[in-house]
């Protein structure tokens, strides 16, 4: 135990810039440092060591501000003693059997978060927001989209009235509030589209309820459109977004400059994977409220597919449009049937569902109609 | 990661030092190549545990975690066989993390309910901005050292806010867009493109003037110990930089669009199986597209304006620096990064970022008129760390 342990380091005092090439000593409870032309003396108890970081040098601060540093881990440990130069963090970082269960652990929470918590998260503050703000938050999408792409409806009065009725008779027998309204609009270069804004304002456009077969079709997209409403999924959308952003930002932010990685991949891949849950979702809740008034699922698949081919007779209009860049609506509005198409025909095996912010459109199609043999 | 000058760490890392024998009189000028001496496998274990310690205390940790990433960053940072030293204190960094995440939250949960309100808040924090700035590149500077003499920066908020001050017309536009009430009437939509439109030119206008004009202020008030760092170049050369970027984008598209557009008529030609590959052969180039323009332009704005930074920057008129990224390597290492992570699921991450830091500092230098061993130390205060972590948090992200 009395063995003299020296540390070779480079001292700096603090005053200037001079490397002095200097040897630490521990005599009892003094620590003493020699070097070119230099020679002090601390007491032990006032001398700090570093703890360790992986393979960094380690530095020894004296209390009358000058350092030295060192590469002697060895040295360093066995004057000043193991317990003043590991922390905690330090065993765990070069543990390999902690970092693998960190890294298993990392894994796992990510994919806990994506799948359960941020949804959970989003459902939770939406509960717990005063209605008014949704309400407000609704007129103000209504607005900006008045604004920016929507025209006074033009849509026949007969069809028009048939439309409100269909949608009175699926609200009512939902339990969502009287305030849950429909508005009808010329849908302008979005076309064929309908929306449910949070705070329970459905949008209808003239071009949707001509796309149609019949009313009993319409209806079908708006009991979809209510399925929307019921789970609050614009509003849990943008909650969702906002929460996907803030973790990603946490987890990459300080990284994404270095690395040229875009942060924004990650944040629309769950974004989009969210959608599509919210779809289904929407779906089921159709197909429910379909049934309870007395209409078959089977409409909602003509209008899947009655919309898929406005859309593909329009889709050179929009490509156009895509092409020169037209913002989308905003805030963005929950993606509703019309867009559905967007999902290629040809590949429902492909990966390109997982890209599409909608389940491919035939999945949905044979889900309605599922849902139609089990009414039966 | 508001780092220009030498205060280390992200910025600047180094290759093999000369080694000089004792006794030998060096000629002068010194040249000191840095040298990053980072491991992807050691950065590994620090990065994940930090990842997995942050998620499990929800957040608390995150402080901690940044001081570990940084003095192993700034450890392994090497010129003239000193390696550069990070002394942040985690309570004041968990201190501004939690500022920051409630002016983030009073901000976004604000800009989705009242855009208007939101627009008001933004010139609020803007006003605020001069001082975060400040607070944040001292905090920085204070708390960066090599040879044991800090870093130091001081500069007032009428000196910042000299430099951004532009970006608040930036924030102006949102205020401006038309009111329309509850009736119906409508303004006409061409007024709210044409507001939309100039915002986006005034971005564009405003973005290199304010990199530039922080660049110059972060060195032109920062201090090594007692000596002073000095920059001496124009906003103009910025606004060079950022010009050849954007037409580098533009031509990027063009090629891009006439691959598509080639695609399409194959695709066209041949029908519908051939459609369905064609769609995956679009899918494929706009990935590796989007990979490509991201990896090439950030490449291209970072090794220039680090470049057009380090070569005009001295410290007390004895000590230049001699930088020298490379665009095209740059853009390989960033290209490549941006699979590895995407593969990997995002565990690649440290293994990037060791890569480009060991790049960055192969490409610094610097040369002195006099020993390194002259440089005097200063006295200087406590800095908070508000203002670094506001800024962090909103990503402005200044580093090079």
């Amino acid at each position: 135990m009395n063995r003299v342990i020296s540390i070779s380091a480079d001292y700096y005092d603090g005053k200037s810039a001079r490397r002095i090439a200097a040897t630490i000593t521990v005599l009892g409870d003094v620590v003493v440092v020699a070097g070119e032309g230099h020679s002090s003396e601390y007491a032990l108890t006032s001398v700090r060591v570093q703890p360790q970081l992986r393979g960094a040098p380690r530095r020894i601060d004296f209390p009358d501000g000058s350092a030295a540093v060192t590469e002697d881990h060895a040295a360093v440990e066995a004057a000043f003693g193991v317990s003043a130069s590991h922390t905690l963090a330090h065993r765990l970082e070069s543990h390999l059997g902690f970092v693998f269960v960190a890294m298993i652990g990392v894994v796992v929470a990510v994919a806990l978060g994506y799948l359960y918590g941020v949804p959970w998260a989003a459902g939770e503050i939406a509960k717990r927001l005063p209605d008014g703000i949704e309400s407000q938050l609704a007129e103000a999408s209504l607005r900006s989209l008045d604004q920016a792409v929507f025209e006074p409806s033009t849509l026949d009065a007969t069809i028009r009235a048939e439309t409100a009725a269909a949608f009175a008779e699926l609200r009512a027998a939902t339990d969502l509030p009287p305030t849950v309204r429909l508005e009808f609009r010329d849908g302008g270069w979005i076309g064929a589209n309908a929306f449910a804004l949070p705070g329970g304002v459905v949008v209808v456009t003239d071009q949707l309820a001509y796309a149609m077969p019949g009313v009993k079709e319409t209806a079908a997209v708006l009991a979809h459109e209510l399925g929307h409403v019921q789970h609050r999924h614009s509003l849990r959308h943008l909650l969702q977004s906002s929460i996907t952003a803030l973790a990603a930002a946490a987890i990459y932010g300080d990284v994404a400059s270095l690395t040229g990685i875009a942060v924004t991949a990650p944040t629309v891949l769950a974004h989009n994977g969210y959608s599509r849950d919210f779809e289904r979702e929407a779906d089921t809740f159709a197909f429910a409220l379909l049934k309870k008034t007395g209409r078959s699922p089977k409409a909602f698949a003509t209008a899947m597919a009655a919309l898929e081919k406005s859309h593909i007779a329009g889709r050179k209009q929009s490509k156009w449009r895509k092409r020169l860049g037209f913002p989308e609506p905003e805030p963005t509005p929950p993606e509703s049937p019309s867009k559905a198409p967007d999902a290629p025909k040809a590949d429902k095996k492909s990966d390109f569902g997982y890209l599409s912010t909608h389940p491919a459109t035939e999945e949905r199609i044979r889900a309605a109609e599922a849902a139609a043999a089990d009414a039966r | 990661m508001l780092e220009v000058s030498l205060d280390g760490g992200n910025a600047v890392a180094g290759a093999s030092s000369p080694f000089v024998p004792a006794g030998v009189k060096e000629s002068l000028p010194e040249s000191h190549p840095f040298r990053f001496t980072g491991k992807a496998s050691e950065f590994f274990g620090i990065w994940i545990v930090n990842l997995f310690l942050t998620i499990i205390t929800l957040g608390i940790y995150s402080a901690w975690a940044k001081v570990r990433k940084k003095r192993y960053f700034y450890g392994h940072t090497w010129v003239a066989d000193a390696n550069f030293e990070y002394h942040g204190n985690p309570i004041a960094i968990l201190k501004g993390r939690l500022i920051a995440v409630a002016a983030f939250a009073t901000y976004s949960g604000v800009g989705h309910f009242m855009p208007k309100v939101a627009a008001v808040l933004a010139l609020g924090l803007f006003a605020a901005a001069p001082w975060f700035i400040a607070r944040s590149m001292a905090f920085n500077a204070f708390n960066s050292s090599y040879r044991n003499i800090r870093f130091r920066f001081h500069a007032t908020y009428m000196d910042v806010f000299k430099a951004i001050w532009p970006v608040a017309l930036v924030l102006v536009f949102p205020l401006l867009m038309p009111e329309f009430d509850q009736t119906g009437k409508v303004p006409p939509p061409k007024l709210v493109f044409i507001i939309l439109g100039l915002q986006m030119l005034s971005i564009f206008a405003v973005y290199p003037y304010a990199i530039g004009a922080l660049k110059k202020l972060h060195v032109n008030h920062s201090q090594y110990g007692a000596a002073p760092f000095s920059i001496d170049v124009g906003i103009g050369a910025f606004y060079k930089i950022y010009l050849l970027a954007v037409l580098l984008v533009f031509s990027i598209f063009v090629v891009l669009g006439i691959a598509a557009a080639i695609i399409a008529g194959v695709a066209a030609a041949t029908g519908t199986k051939g459609g369905a590959f064609a769609m995956v052969l679009m899918a494929l180039a706009f990935t590796l597209g989007y990979f490509a323009i991201g990896s090439v332009v950030i490449a291209y704005t970072k090794s220039r304006i680090g470049n057009l930074v380090f070569n005009n920057t001295r410290l007390d008129a004895q000590v230049t620096f001699i930088s020298t990224l490379q665009l095209r390597k740059l853009a390989r290492l960033y290209f490549v990064n941006m699979f590895a992570i995407l593969f990997s699921l995002g565990l690649a991450i440290p293994w990037a970022v060791i890569r480009v830091m060991r790049y960055r500092a192969e490409c610094l230098m610097l040369e002195s008129n006099t020993s390194l061993d002259e440089f005097i130390g200063g006295v200087g205060a406590q800095v908070g760390a508000t203002g670094e972590e506001l800024g962090e948090f909103f990503s402005v992200d200044l580093s090079l």
